[in-house]
């Protein structure tokens, strides 16, 4: 359906109504409202409203029942079109839909026709969460029903994001929506989740100063990192990249020039996924027996890598957007959690200490976070991952303060205080 | 938002500017403003051809919006309205192309007296679905930046190219190609944009 045939609300300028017209329009499926009709028509409605139906302090409300639901419910739809951001008038309507005397399907039409004019309106969207939860939990829903109700909400999520950038609340939404249906039957959750991840990978590449969409972004990769293995194939296709390919591309393009290990692009292709952890974080000194699950490391740094690639391309591009540095950011702290999560150590406040496995609970018995001596972090900072790593910052960052990027200092003094990189870059 | 709202093609008469082609993307505005904001991008683009020497390009930013306009020592202009993010160099870019094009297309004899409607150049809306995706006419660019070195001159807002004492919502009450309507329109959204509109 084009965006023409959708169904909208608004509320369009007229001064005065000198046609002596209707002021209601109704075009396309549209519906508009004279503006200067707006004030009496909201005034009365409101006053109405709270004076009959809202207890006050010394009389008695009217309840919704059968005889008064119609009216009530007119009433409520006027006021909340004007104004949504009325969290009484939202509760009146939960309290109708309890008693059964509005119909779940209807409501989450109406709202859709109050996003259509507000799209940043969270009362809104708490109450379709509202009704889509009571949804979920009442009855065993078939699973087309369920498909065609998440389709719904992810499109009007997206048209809410298109609508007013920077829209917290829609991509707030739709976060909910993946993780509600983690505890939903009847459905395929990661199908999901890589559909989102090429979603989120399209939509960054156009609104690239969006910092809530990458946000979202960040919540599709960490998504990512939790498919089943064996969906790894499918997800390879839907993102149509060969990410080990790129992940290589971009390894050897950077390996650091000291290095005693010779790997040609060809050669490291041939690597399995534990040779490949093996030569790039060289050695665990995991305090326990727990296997490393190469497969599992390898993926990660395909998936953390590919959003590298794709940030620098960005940046080049459109130039000068804080937001994808902010995203840069994530990706280099995500990598070297990994690095340290791989050498069982973290960082805490600042110093990397020893990390407890959190699969055995083999060391309890040893001191909590002991520090780590200035050896063990110089073999953590001199393993292969880290140099590249490193390499491609200090490269792009150079690069981008050519270009007069003010940013990239800033993502350089980032990487320097913050990671606490200070003494190894 | 990566987005192209409008191409337009005129062109830069003695006094006035006329329109010669138009194309636009108004899916993200409200259906009952679409009329009123298309007048109002026309008035505009006219407005600031008139302001616009020849030979030059200019950008200015406007609320959310970049308004780009090109004029050619020919007189023929070419104006492209996107957001923020639509990369400068890329708009004058596409200008220029599609001005190219224009020229083998429509004689120049006939742009002082033709307009929308005597004009044959049906191409326009396709361009503006195509550059939405402003990496499309990456290739061009590269090309463009070594050819061309006319310098972009970059305004904060439009009031940079009106004259002393010269308000823009006096030109827009004065103006006779704006209807009723839209005027009432410019005036709500001034009002709306002035207070703090969540």
């Amino acid at each position: 359906m084009p965006l023409f045939f959708r169904y909208a609300f608004d509320i369009v300028p007229a001064e005065e109504n000198f046609r002596n017209k209707s002021p209601v329009l109704h075009l396309f499926n549209c519906l508009g409202l004279e503006s200067w009709c707006v004030k009496h028509v909201y005034m009365y409605c409101y006053s109405e409203l709270m004076d009959k139906y809202f207890a006050k302090p010394k009389r008695k409300a009217l309840k919704p029942s059968s005889v008064n639901c119609e009216r009530i419910t007119k009433l409520l739809n006027l006021t909340l079109l004007i104004n949504p951001e009325l969290t009484s008038l939202w509760n009146k309507r939960r309290e109708m839909v309890l008693k059964s005397f509005l119909e779940k399907t209807k409501e989450l039409q109406f709202t859709k026709l109050v996003l259509s004019r507000k799209p940043k309106c969270n009362d809104a969207f708490s109450y379709r969460r509202w009704i889509l939860e009571a949804m979920f939990k009442g009855e065993s829903l078939q699973s087309n029903v369920i498909n065609s109700l998440i389709t719904e909400e992810l499109l009007i999520c997206e048209l809410a994001s298109d609508k007013s950038p920077n829209n917290y609340h829609s991509w707030n939404h739709r976060m909910w929506l993946v993780n509600k249906l983690k505890s939903v039957k009847n459905f395929d959750l990661h199908f999901l989740y890589i559909k989102e991840y090429e979603f989120s990978e399209r939509w960054t590449s156009k609104h690239v100063s969006d910092y809530s969409c990458f946000h979202y972004r960040q919540f599709c990769i960490k998504n990512i990192f939790s498919i089943n293995p064996d969906q790894w194939q499918t997800f390879e296709n839907t993102v149509n990249c060969n990410l080990r390919k790129s992940f290589v591309k971009i390894l050897s393009d950077n390996f650091p020039n000291d290095v005693t290990i010779q790997a040609s692009k060809d050669d490291l292709l041939t690597y399995s996924e534990e040779n490949l952890v093996n030569l790039l974080l060289c050695y665990t000194n995991k305090n326990c027996s727990c296997a490393v699950e190469h497969v599992q490391v390898c993926r990660k740094l395909e998936v953390l890598f590919h959003e590298l690639v794709l940030n620098i391309e960005l940046l080049r591009f459109y130039k000068f957007h804080e937001t994808m540095w902010y995203h840069r950011r994530f990706i280099v702290h995500e990598v070297m959690s990994i690095m340290y999560d791989h050498f069982g150590v973290a960082r805490q406040n600042g110093v990397l200490v020893k990390n407890n496995c959190g699969v055995c609970s083999m060391d309890e018995l040893r001191q909590k976070q002991a520090k780590i001596v200035r050896y063990d972090s110089n073999r953590i900072y001199s393993c292969v991952l880290f140099n590249i790593l490193k390499n491609i910052e200090t490269k792009f960052i150079e690069e981008r303060q050519r270009d007069d990027d003010n940013y990239a200092c800033r993502h350089e003094k980032y990487l320097r205080f913050v990671e606490g990189l200070n003494n190894v870059m | 938002m990566v987005k192209l709202y409008a191409i337009l093609v005129l062109y830069k008469g003695v006094n006035s500017g006329t329109l010669l082609k138009s194309a636009y993307d108004l899916q993200s505005f409200s259906f009952f403003q679409r009329s009123s904001v298309q007048e109002f991008m026309m008035f505009v683009s006219k407005t600031m051809v008139e302001r616009t020497q020849q030979a030059s390009r200019q950008s200015f930013k406007e609320g959310e919006y970049m308004l780009h306009v090109y004029v050619r020592a020919d007189n023929l202009a070419g104006v492209l309205i996107s957001d923020h993010e639509y990369p400068n160099r890329v708009a004058h870019t596409l200008i220029t192309k599609i001005l190219d094009e224009f020229t083998a297309a429509v004689p120049a004899s006939s742009w002082p007296t033709a307009n929308e409607t005597t004009v044959d150049f049906p191409i326009l809306p396709q361009h503006l679905t195509r550059y939405q995706n402003p990496k499309e006419a990456d290739a061009l660019t590269k090309i463009q930046s070594e050819l061309d070195e006319t310098k972009i001159i970059l305004h904060d807002t439009i009031k940079a190219v009106l004259e002393r004492g010269e308000k823009l919502d006096d030109m827009v009450a004065k103006s006779e190609s704006l209807t009723m309507h839209s005027k009432l329109f410019y005036k709500t959204a001034r009002k709306t944009n002035s207070c703090c509109n969540f």
